[in-house]
């Protein structure tokens, strides 16, 4: 029956990487459209910027959480649920390989946030 | 593992098939009477997939030929400078109708059509599991449809571009209703897509052959599961945008009315966070036919299967994270726009991952240069080109130079005519043997081919250079000293050459594609996958256990043995139409779902819908209320024979396997498609809780604005208050209702249900009458026009399950409903205690967030 295959659980475990790549991007673009509008981003922490230090830090989270999850699905694919059955033995690579592809999106997506002014608009 | 996967494993290896021949007399005739579509007017009730997805295919193709003579008309009005052959006005229509036709009317329902037609093939169902919502889909397009094109003809049609930015589109700047056309023309269009949605996701999940496991699952149903659930997600984004245009051009509540608290951009935002989506939209499902046909032409596996399943996964949630490209010149802080621009580039590395599995493919095989294969590699060349001019627009500084010029438009014929026009020519040459007595001419489709990617290329990559030396896009003429003369002449060339090859294909089609007789030339390509097994309209004599991703590569015997009856379900034991219901990973075969046939109100239904739009689009109100109703009434008719209930205990599909033939709860596939709509519709909250925000931000320090006063919380305390024991009664009905297993349910389930729904109303009128005491009106700013919206599409729900809550009394009235036969007091019980979470989020976001910030 679906219920015992752990259909929900499973596809969202294998999209976990995926996940905390959007969550990411949402979270910093909100932050930082926030940031802009409310004029908080002239705001200092440790003489660095406090928009570009919590963009910073919230990258190295979601790093931190996309490399948990390729560890996990490449050294404790049990841990996860994808031992046994050769489907779910299909999955563990295919949530490794997602997580990989996700943290150098995020890495990316982060990486401006070290060289491009926060609020400067578009044009100018 | 349970007793029925140990059968799956074990039957095929040993040859051990389910069921044993000869078949009893009589069997295969049964099977023929029951899926055998209507005869005379009746014809057009017909709902087997194989009959409504060419329907629907073949619909889709005319909106791409009426669309291709638009852009024809734009050619040849561009092929020399200062040309007067159309004015300015009718230029506007026809470059808007153009766009939104190719992506609303041809594209999606394009690849969606496809999906209809193939899916049930690929997985071996004998149909898709609500086989009335395709049905239902198909019309309201094809009505509704023609009826929007025919607007162009009366000077009518929307010209605000397919992307209709306010404040251009909105009541100042486009009175009368072109605009409108737009808005409420393409209602049906998305009511279309997402029911068609909810289908493919629930088909792809649960309808497949035994033993076809995820990691079996062909390539294209893969593409499928993430289009549809993009679809999802996508759809609702557009759909409120739509309606909030529609709400400020009707009734002036100024969401986009910059000088009323509004903002453009709020549009620019929901429009794209749609917009981006749908490109990959149309692109998932046409890397999946070239996916399915690439290994057929090469005949060897598709090489990477994993990485590729890894590529459409990624593809699919990176495309959300690309609607800002699209606004990279609005004034947008550098820093957020820099964040989409890394988004954008990344989702390159998932498209690349496909591009090399293709190309390692045709390495690994021996290609066969056939009219499929020589569009494939059509479609490799363009879209990789359109792929890399996409790296370019991604760059910010690059986008800013060549935003709204040919070069634009260049790329993106090149990525959508590339990556889904050559698939779909592709798809056309490779499947229509699996749905007509013969197949096309190898020789006119050479010439088709050759004609359409020459033309493509002489009409497209000319507009790069256009573009980069500074022509607009959707200017209407150009004087002649700006250069522009010759590159615009040979682009006109090449589009009448596009017209020549379409124009020879629909002869080969004339002259070769005869549908509907259940005759097929037979596995023409040695494909290895489901669809090429001999079948008619009860698509396969019986259901096979799949060992493999090539089952007819790598299964021998297995047309015959299918063919013969000897595999599951060689019959129609419930005496009705039905097939197998797998689970979603394994698919190891749980029950026989028992599927209704050919329907009147099916068709009325969506006749009606359509109608219902098109009215409020000409200001027919009173008729399209009416239509409103009618759709309704169709849409219970039509519902009232599908949820029949155990009309038999077991159903004996073979080697001893014996199946429930009715099931409910979370196990159903009536639940699983209620869970989908639900997601769709807490997309759409989502969203608008997304353009409350947005307003916020675009009015720091005035939410709400100074005049307003928020209404007490007693307001909102009553109205959750309300909200909750509505769903509070259901969940007591519900328990009842278990209780009472055959003999009818009790009166206490009636009376919770009609005590339910004045709580329900309850709860929404004390929310909006908490609102409009304090004086809030919708029309004056923002604030009123988006907390009055959040109210209004609570009261939607409430009106939908009002509706549902009175036809699941009827059911009870009628003996229809028990403790067993409650699929459809579920699906009401679901869409309830939703309406419910939804209405407590929406209160607390507007009672609470302004005390929060103020």
């Amino acid at each position: 029956m679906p219920m015992r295959e752990r259909f929900v659980t499973r596809i969202l475990l294998m999209t976990a990487g995926l996940i905390i790549w959007a969550a990411h991007l949402g979270f910093v673009y909100g932050l930082n459209a926030l940031a802009c509008t409310f004029d908080f981003a002239r705001l200092e922490l440790f003489g660095m910027a406090l928009n570009t230090l919590t963009i910073g830090v919230v990258t190295l989270i979601a790093l931190g959480a996309e490399l948990l999850v390729l560890s996990f699905a490449v050294a404790g694919r049990g841990a996860m649920g994808f031992g046994g059955e050769e489907q779910l033995r299909f999955m563990g690579p295919i949530t490794a390989t997602l997580a990989g592809l996700s943290a150098v999106a995020v890495l990316w997506q982060g990486l401006p946030v070290l060289v491009v002014p926060a609020c400067t608009g578009a044009g100018g | 593992m349970t007793q029925t996967d140990n059968r799956t494993e074990r039957a095929a290896p040993d040859r051990e098939l389910p069921n044993s021949t000869p078949r009893p007399e009589g069997e295969l005739e049964e099977l023929e009477r029951v899926w055998k579509p209507p005869s005379g007017w009746n014809y057009i009730t017909v709902v087997n997939n194989t009959y409504i997805g060419v329907f629907y295919v073949g619909t889709a193709f005319l909106f791409f030929i009426l669309a291709g003579v638009l852009a024809l008309i734009m050619r040849t009005q561009l092929a020399v400078p200062e040309n007067d052959l159309v004015g300015e006005d009718l230029y506007n229509q026809l470059f808007t109708m153009h766009g939104t036709i190719m992506m609303f009317l041809f594209a999606v329902p394009a690849v969606e059509a496809m999906g209809v037609y193939l899916l049930p093939n690929m997985q071996a169902a004998r149909d898709l599991p609500f086989p009335r919502l395709s049905a239902y889909a198909f019309w309201a397009y094809f009505v509704g449809g023609l009826v929007f094109f025919s607007s162009i003809f009366f000077g009518l049609a929307p010209k605000g571009g397919w992307f209709m930015y306010p404040p251009l589109t909105s009541y100042e700047f486009s009175p009368g209703i072109n605009a409108d056309f737009w808005l409420l023309g393409i209602g049906f269009i998305e009511i279309s897509a997402i029911a068609g949605a909810i289908e493919i996701i629930v088909g792809v999940l649960r309808t497949r052959a035994p033993g076809q496991s995820l990691d079996k699952l062909p390539i294209y149903a893969w593409t499928m599961l993430i289009f549809a659930g993009m679809i999802v997600f996508a759809f609702p984004a557009v759909i409120l945008a739509t309606a909030l245009l529609e709400l400020e051009r009707a009734f002036q509540w100024p969401f986009f009315v910059a000088e009323k608290g509004g903002s453009p951009l709020l549009w620019q935002h929901l429009f794209w966070f749609f917009g981006h989506p749908e490109v990959y939209i149309i692109f998932l499902p046409a890397a999946g036919f070239v996916s399915m046909i690439i290994p057929t032409v090469a005949q060897t596996p598709l090489v990477a299967y994993r990485l590729v399943v890894v590529a459409l996964l990624a593809t699919g949630f990176f495309s959300f994270g690309l609607w800002v490209h699209h606004m990279f010149t609005t004034g947008l802080p550098q820093l957020s726009l820099s964040f989409f621009s890394a988004a954008s580039m990344a989702v390159s590395i998932p498209s690349g991952i496909q591009v090399f599995a293709w190309i390692a493919t045709l390495a690994a095989g021996r290609i066969r240069l056939n009219t499929p294969a020589l569009f494939v590699l059509g479609f490799l060349f363009t879209f990789v080109l359109g792929g890399l001019t996409g790296v370019m627009v991604a760059m910010v500084p690059f986008d800013w130079q060549v935003h709204d010029t040919y070069f634009v438009v260049a790329h993106f014929h090149y990525v959508l005519f590339g990556g889904m026009v050559f698939p779909l020519f592709a798809a056309f040459y490779y499947w229509i043997p699996t749905a007509s007595a013969r197949p096309l001419s190898e020789r006119l489709g050479r010439w088709v081919f050759g004609l359409i990617f020459i033309g493509f290329n002489t009409a497209f990559f000319p507009m790069h250079i256009t573009g980069l030396i500074g022509m607009p896009r959707r200017v209407y003429t150009y004087p002649a000293e700006l250069g522009w003369n010759t590159l615009n002449m040979i682009s006109t060339v090449g589009a009448f050459m596009i017209a020549a090859g379409v124009l020879l294909f629909l002869v080969d089609l004339i002259r070769n594609f005869r549908p509907f007789t259940n005759k097929s030339p037979g596995n023409v390509w040695n494909a290895g996958t489901l669809e090429w097994l001999p079948s008619g309209n009860y698509q396969t004599r019986s259901i096979p256990i799949v060992t493999s991703r090539e089952p007819l590569w790598d299964q021998p015997n297995l047309p015959e043995d299918v063919e013969a009856g000897r595999y599951f379900l060689p019959g129609a034991p419930t005496g009705g139409r039905e097939t197998i219901v797998t689970s979603p990973i394994n698919a190891t075969p749980q029950y026989v779902v028992q599927m209704p046939g050919p329907s009147w109100p099916t068709v009325l239904a969506a006749v009606f819908t359509a109608a219902f739009f098109l009215g409020l689009t000409v200001k027919l109100v009173i008729p399209a209320v009416i239509c409103g109703l009618l759709a309704i009434a169709m849409v219970m008719l039509w519902l009232w024979d599908t949820d029949p209930g155990p009309t038999v205990d077991q159903v004996d599909i073979g080697g001893g396997l014996r199946l429930p033939a009715y099931v409910t709860g979370p196990s159903s596939h009536s639940w699983w498609a209620m869970v989908v709509l639900i997601l769709v519709g807490g997309t759409l909250f989502t969203t608008l809780i997304f353009s409350y925000f947005f307003l916020w931000t675009v009015n720091p320090g005035a939410w709400p604005p100074g005049s307003v006063e928020l209404p007490s919380l007693g307001w909102p305390a009553v109205a959750a208050a309300l909200y909750a024991s509505s769903s509070g009664a259901i969940w007591l009905a519900s328990g009842f209702l278990k209780r009472r297993k055959r003999n009818g349910p009790w009166w206490s389930v009636r009376l919770l249900l009609l005590v339910a729904f004045p709580l329900m109303a309850g709860g929404l009128a004390v929310d909006l009458f908490g609102q409009w005491q304090t004086g809030l009106r919708p029309e004056e700013h923002s604030y009123g026009a988006v907390v009055y919206t959040v109210i209004g599409v609570q009261g939607l729900y409430v009106v939908a399950l009002t509706l549902m809550a009175f036809y699941t009394i009827a059911r009870s009235l009628a003996g229809m409903l028990d403790g067993v036969r409650r699929v459809t007091f579920d699906n009401t019980m679901l869409f309830w205690h939703y309406m419910t979470a939804q209405g407590l989020v929406g209160l607390a976001v507007i009672h609470f967030f302004p005390r929060l910030i103020g």
